[in-house]
């Protein structure tokens, strides 16, 4: 289109420019008095004409600055759930953790960046023994003291108490739980005492264990030098499970890793969700091109249509999972027999709207193809909403799985969903310290929804023309 | 028919839509005489509504006048501040027929109620007296059986009919100026003249001064003293009906007066303006009709031309009536329609 | 008028004949182990005289009428396994008060609350109220009701330092179910309730109200209040159903005895009869809702009984 045309138009325009920013002189200006080229193509251009639907939709959604942060957001969510599993030292959703040592779960451990405890220095005497290639199990723990033994006390300190016991030095915790009886004289050391249970008797007047439970150091870092006592090699890190990878968000009741079943069920329930908006938008999309354009079904399908959308959703939802399996199949169809009402009469309703309004009329007349007609016109409002319907069923699908989920329909706790999380956590909201396996579900649950609900809106605003500028 | 009920002076108003600013009205100055019938002319989007929205201050509020003064019956209309000051203003004073019968009316509150409620906003008239008022306006603007039709909702109600409940509210509170924004548009050939002579009848009888704005140079023709053309938020020649029907200066004017079907010669192409107008945003050069204009000059592209007076009464504002301008005719239809008269107008 | 009321009572009562024949027909096809209360221990022989005697072994439509024929009589079978031997219909009628008083009762806060919230919305247009407004909005629909209702039950129980579980007898423990209840339907309310008026907003006959003098105030009042609230009242039955969902929900939550926390119980424990009846249950008051909605709306606004209708609703 570089035509002779924009050359003068270029030429007319710099020389306006140049005209406005000096003051016209007298001459100038009578000079200015001759007919100007008459261009058609200049006047057809002075109004608003360089308009493209989409150009402009995509233009106002990105002008929402929250919504694209949402889009962001939701983006790297999405991504994660594929990428954690491959990221390195993860642990199987549905692997039980067990205590190495003792064999049982390990279970409700609370959440944590780092496996590490503490750290001895070089020399550093332990009570150990080797698990495995690759790790010690390790105490600073001497003896266990049984009750009633007699030991004598020597020292007194903040909260520590050196005693002695049959010929060996060590500490033990002067707190509630040892009830050591105190001497008439307390400077009075040392001092025979009695202690009515079991206690702990450590090495150091420092508690390396994890709750009484055995650390773990790597095996590299230990020296073994007689029978159950080691000593730490260099800078020896002790750490609560004998892995360096944490437990990031804690582990559930059974010792199972709640950062990989998170991740595990936001995927499912990802994955359901996009399966209840496809399926939404085809068999919406089916039935209402059926209903508006064959004639003879209008009747059956407006029948149809009425009966189920006068059964409360729920209730559908709840009567199919209850007759089917439990299982991803059973939620996504028990979701998508109702879902698709809305989407078919939204539908059917534009087909027999916008078919005969105006403005298809006029482009009918101005000879357009039918085809350029569902293309320019129709296409663009009906995939706008569409995408809205859609963005607006994956939290809503969301949202039914942890219905079901809690009324004891749902998915097994086998195969994690963001459902089945928050309702494993709800049983355990009395425990203030165990609600992280409610909160930490809840949080990506809540983030993935309002994401989808607020870029769903958004882009249906920004797909309406009178957001356009 | 000398006094100004209504003066206009230089006049700026603005728009901020989504972060830019629109000029929508631009300089505009203008008096309107007292017991006249003014016509405000021009395509859409050429800021004729905007600028009398602006004398009852009811622009959206995004929209504010930026300079300049309106000022009615020596009142400055452009200082209010508060709604309380339009108020009085409002319906009292001036008052307006919208363009759409069919939705200016509330669906769900019946005819009578709607009339009672504009004449009890303005006048001392309280229950029986106002019922009575409402019967008469009613049957003043010639709806049938107002008894019982005062107790239908409007969608009992035809588009002429709505348009003239419409009028009945619009004269309740007794105004001195009543606006008519495209008051036939939306309506039927053979009702539009049917409303036109209801509304020439009510400004006989009220003493009211009107302005019409449309785009139907026949309304125009049938109804208005003085013709004021629009164009791109700015008025671009005012005049005697007689002096812009036959004797037009501003080629908009020519080219609009070139696009009435009466001017069409059988078999050709009817004349059509070319492209749309200008976008509003931001400032406009010079004459905001110059890349449309088949006449523009070069000085069109670079310097806003002032208002010249052709007569006492006639005004425009194009370059082609500066001395220095190299003479240029109207198009030969536009000069035809001085010498064959417009239909309708000369009927009158 | 009275025709187009008829006719709408005739689709709701062939609606929920056909939806009651559904459900009846759907759980036909249930493992009949819902039926007894100690099938491992029961014989075949005993097993097929009890189905016998429930009438199962028959025809499927002879069933159907057998049903029809027992719900005319206000018979909708035993509890098999919640409460062995007691009629449905004396359970759900010991659960329903509470159930109807406690979804009255935040069905009225969802409007009293939920109205002016809405109209405050509208009339600050991205102001405070509607920026606050919007952000509940965003998230009482966004996030599942499920997860925000154990929060509420979670952190309001603790601070208003009571159980977490509800007693009929101390009345600060309605408080959370109730407002709980009420949270989607004051969301609803108050979406629709601003969508509404700021469509009435932009209308020519405020502009026209506008012209005529009439304050900003009165506008408000008299036309754009009042003329959206008549689609809102479409809606009312609409938030009857979201009542009905949030009580499923929250009584068993709260261990509300009412019939919500009875559906999850009776499904947990596979109780065929009772599943059945409640299920109609709630099926009935969706469908009795809309029917409502639908006569008020015809009541209260002019054009309805004139206007024809549109095949879908």
């Amino acid at each position: 289109m570089n035509t002779p045309f924009e050359a003068r138009k270029r030429r007319v325009e710099e020389n306006i420019a140049g005209a406005v920013r000096r003051e016209l002189t007298k001459e100038q200006e009578d000079a200015l008095f001759v007919l100007a080229d008459y261009d058609e193509t200049a006047a057809e251009k002075t109004g608003y004409s360089n308009y493209s639907y989409w150009r402009s939709t995509i233009n106002a959604f990105f002008h929402n600055r929250m919504a694209v942060f949402m889009l962001i957001v939701l983006a790297l969510l999405t991504g994660f759930t594929f990428v954690q599993p491959l990221l390195p030292g993860q642990y199987d959703p549905n692997k039980i953790n067990n205590n190495p040592v003792t064999g049982i779960q390990l279970q409700n451990q609370s959440p944590g960046l780092t496996t590490v405890y503490d750290v001895v220095p070089d020399g550093y005497r332990l009570i150990g023994q080797r698990l495995d290639d690759d790790w010690y199990a390790v105490s600073n723990v001497i003896l266990t003291i049984k009750a009633r033994d007699g030991f004598t006390v020597t020292e007194y300190l903040d909260t520590w108490c050196r005693i002695e016991y049959k010929g060996r030095e060590g500490y033990v915790k002067n707190d509630f739980q040892t009830k050591l009886k105190l001497p008439d004289d307390p400077t009075a050391v040392p001092y025979d005492s009695k202690s009515n249970f079991p206690i702990q008797m450590f090495e150091t007047p420092d508690d390396y264990t994890n709750k009484g439970d055995m650390l773990y150091a790597p095996a590299d870092q230990i020296r073994e030098d007689e029978d159950g006592v080691v000593y730490a090699v260099g800078e020896t890190t002790l750490r609560t499970i004998p892995s360096n990878q944490p437990f990031l968000f804690g582990t559930n009741n059974i010792g199972q890793d709640l950062w990989a079943r998170v991740w595990r069920g936001t995927r499912t329930s990802l994955w359901i969700g996009f399966a209840v908006a496809f399926f939404e938008a085809l068999i919406g999309i089916v039935i209402g091109i059926i209903w508006g354009y064959v004639r003879a079904l209008d009747r059956l399908i407006t029948e149809v249509y009425n009966v189920l959308d006068n059964i409360p959703n729920t209730i559908i939802l709840i009567l199919i999972s209850y007759i089917m399996r439990p299982g991803i199949g059973t939620l996504i169809f028990a979701m998508s027999l109702t879902r698709w009402l809305g989407m078919a009469r939204f539908i059917r309703n534009q087909i027999v709207i916008i078919r005969d309004r105006d403005y298809n009329l006029a482009s009918r007349c101005l000879g357009t193809a039918s085809s350029r007609i569902m293309v320019r016109n129709l296409l663009p409002y009906l995939i706008s909403v569409i995408m809205l319907r859609m963005a607006l069923a994956i939290p809503g699908a969301i949202g039914s799985e942890v219905f079901i989920t809690y009324i004891g329909l749902g998915l097994s706790v086998k195969t994690p969903s963001l459902g089945n999380l928050i309702n494993e956590g709800r049983k355990l909201v009395t425990s203030a310290t165990l609600r992280y396996q409610l909160i930490f579900p809840a949080i990506i649950l809540s983030i993935v929804t309002i994401a989808f609900y607020i870029i769903g809106n958004a882009f249906a605003d920004a797909a309406d023309p009178k957001n356009h500028t | 028919m000398s006094e100004a009920i209504l003066s206009v002076r230089d006049l700026n108003v603005m728009f901020s839509l989504r972060g830019k600013k629109l000029h929508a009205i631009r300089d505009i100055s203008l008096d309107v005489m007292r017991g006249e019938s003014l016509a405000i002319v021009g395509e859409s989007g050429s800021g004729k509504s905007v600028l009398v929205k602006t004398f009852m201050g009811l622009n959206d509020a995004n929209g504010w006048v930026d300079s300049g003064e309106i000022i009615y019956e020596g009142k400055k209309l452009t200082d209010f501040k508060t709604e309380r000051e339009w108020l009085a203003i409002r319906g009292g004073e001036i008052a307006m027929v919208l363009q759409d019968p069919m939705t200016s009316l509330n669906p769900l509150k019946t005819v009578g109620t709607q009339i009672i409620e504009a004449i009890e906003l303005h006048r001392p008239l309280r229950g029986a007296a106002s019922r009575a008022e409402m019967l008469s306006l009613l049957k003043d603007v010639g709806i049938p059986e107002p008894e019982r039709r005062s107790r239908q909702y409007p969608h009992e109600f035809s588009g002429g009919m709505r348009q003239r409940v419409v009028i009945a509210i619009a004269v309740a509170c007794r105004p001195k100026l009543l606006i008519c924004d495209e008051p036939t548009t939306a309506l039927d050939v053979t009702i539009q003249a049917q409303i036109l002579a209801l509304i020439r009848s009510l400004k006989a009888k009220y003493n009211l001064t009107t302005i019409y704005i449309t785009h139907d140079l026949g309304v125009v023709a049938n109804v208005a003293d003085r013709i004021a053309v629009m164009y791109a938020g700015d008025i671009v020649e005012i005049g005697t009906c007689d002096e812009v029907f036959y004797d037009p200066r501003h080629p908009y004017t020519w080219a609009l007066l070139s696009s009435l079907p009466q001017l069409g010669v059988k078999g050709e192409d009817l004349y059509a303006i070319r492209g749309t107008p200008p976008n509003l945003f931001g400032e406009i050069k010079g004459d905001a009709y110059a890349p449309r204009n088949p006449f523009a000059l070069k000085i069109d592209f670079v310097k806003r031309p002032p208002l010249f007076d052709v007569s006492p009464t006639h005004k425009a504002r194009t370059w082609l009536l500066d001395p220095r301008s190299p003479k240029i005719e109207p198009p030969p239809s536009v000069k035809k329609l001085s010498t064959e008269g417009v239909k309708g107008y000369d009927a009158r | 008028m009275v025709k187009y009321v008829l006719k709408r009572l005739a689709a709701s009562a062939v609606t929920l004949i056909i939806v009651i024949t559904i459900v009846f027909i759907l759980l036909r096809q249930m493992p009949i182990e819902g039926y007894f209360d100690n099938f491992e221990k029961l014989s075949e022989a005993q097993i097929n005289v009890k189905l016998a005697n429930l009438g199962l072994t028959k025809s499927l439509p002879a069933q159907i009428w057998d049903f029809y024929v027992r719900l005319f009589h206000g018979d909708v079978g035993t509890s098999t396994r919640y409460s062995v031997g007691t009629p449905v219909t004396q359970l759900i009628a010991q659960k329903a008060p509470l159930s109807i008083v406690m979804g009255l009762m935040s069905m009225l806060i969802s409007m009293i609350l939920g109205i002016p919230l809405g109209a405050a919305m509208a009339r600050s247009k991205s102001g405070f109220w509607d920026k606050f407004g919007t952000v509940f909005i965003v998230i009482v629909n966004a996030v599942p009701a499920a997860v925000y209702y154990i929060f509420i039950q979670m952190y309001g129980t603790s601070a208003m330092g009571i159980s977490m579980l509800f007693d009929r007898e101390r009345l600060i423990t309605w408080i959370l179910p109730v407002v709980s209840m009420s949270l989607g339907g004051i969301a609803s309310n108050a979406m629709w309730l601003r969508r509404y008026m700021l469509d009435e907003i932009n209308k020519d006959y405020v502009r026209l109200a506008r012209a005529k003098g009439l304050s900003s105030q009165k506008i408000m009042m008299r036309h754009v209040f009042r003329n959206a609230f008549v689609p809102m009242v479409q809606y009312l039955p609409a938030n009857i159903l979201y009542t009905i969902c949030g009580s499923i929900y929250i009584e068993s939550l709260y261990s509300v005895p009412g019939m919500g926390g009875l559906l999850v119980d009776v499904i947990n424990r596979q109780d065929n009869p009772m599943v059945q009846a409640l299920v109609m249950l709630y099926s009935a008051i969706g469908i009795i809702g809309l029917l409502l909605g639908d006569l008020l709306m015809a009541l209260i606004d002019p054009r309805i009984s004139f206007v024809k209708k549109e095949g879908a609703r």
